[in-house]
């Protein structure tokens, strides 16, 4: 019986460190009716020295287009590895899109920055559309976007 | 003997000045034909198509997404795109990623870039 307790609060020691740096995050975009097609939108983050941490999310499947999102490409090099099983449809004018994702819990706090580059079917592109720092503070707190995006709110 | 004679010269110098013209002219003016050809038409006309693809670039340079107009000129793309879903469709075969695309989301894992844990793809919905 002590073997099993100790080998219970073993694992739970283990375990519960890796537990404890996740969490549930959820991201809401809302567009603007900019009255044109459906939008290419690359979520990225940014480490605390500007350089390129990863991708979150991509909004559009097909990759000749991503040199429209122009940041994202320069960061990646248009390398569609990066958002491999992270890549969904691009998003209507007026529609929104509502991400639910673990992240990382040093995201927050540390200095990183979340990034969206959009870019739209003959319109024009706009690289860094968004980019507001990941903290608890900005938690629920609605970003306004420069062109195509109305508003981006992440909430834990 | 001398009418004959003068008659005779006139002949053959008339010939010969009706002759002469009608060997060079031609000759001229194929000759100048062909300068003109030559000036008149563009030096490398490849050249000039790359002109005007760059100008399609300076486009591009604007920001504007002009690429989706082209992919249509240029025709295939949006259609082999769509034969290529037919052909190969990737939820059903993740490894199937046809035309260098990535994999959409639920079909293969996130990647492994530390900012998800536990290697759990984003959920999604969009209205």
């Amino acid at each position: 019986m002590k073997r099993i307790i100790a080998t219970l609060a073993l694992t739970t020691a283990l375990i519960a460190p890796g537990l404890a740096l996740a969490r549930p995050v959820t991201l809401t975009v809302n567009l603007s009716q900019y009255g044109g097609q459906g939008a290419y939108l690359a979520l990225y983050v940014t480490d605390p020295s500007g350089a390129y941490a990863g991708s979150l999310w991509m909004a559009g499947g097909k990759s000749k287009y991503y040199k429209h999102l122009s940041d994202w490409a320069k960061f990646t090099g248009g390398d569609v590895s990066q958002v491999d099983g992270i890549t969904g449809a691009s998003v209507g004018a007026g529609r929104n899109l509502e991400l639910t994702m673990d992240l990382a819990d040093a995201l927050f706090d540390a200095g990183y920055t979340l990034h969206v580059d959009a870019a739209v079917e003959d319109m024009r592109d706009s690289p860094n559309e968004i980019a507001m720092p990941l903290t608890s503070e900005g938690a629920g707190q609605p970003v306004r976007g420069r062109r195509y995006i109305a508003d981006l709110t992440y909430t834990f | 003997m001398k009418y004959a004679l003068a008659i005779v010269l006139a002949g053959g110098a008339l010939a010969a000045v009706s002759e002469a013209p009608a060997a060079t002219v031609p000759a001229t003016a194929h000759a100048v034909d062909l300068d003109r050809e030559t000036k008149s038409r563009p030096a490398h006309p490849l050249l000039l198509l790359a002109d005007s693809d760059a100008d399609d670039d300076d486009d591009h340079d604007d920001g504007r997404w002009f690429s989706w107009n082209e992919d249509h000129d240029d025709d295939d793309d949006d259609d082999d795109d769509d034969d290529d879903r037919q052909a190969c469709d990737r939820m059903k075969d993740p490894s199937c990623r046809g035309q260098g695309n990535p994999a959409p989301a639920g079909t293969v894992a996130p990647p492994n870039n530390n900012l998800f844990t536990n290697g759990t793809a984003p959920a999604v919905k969009s209205n």
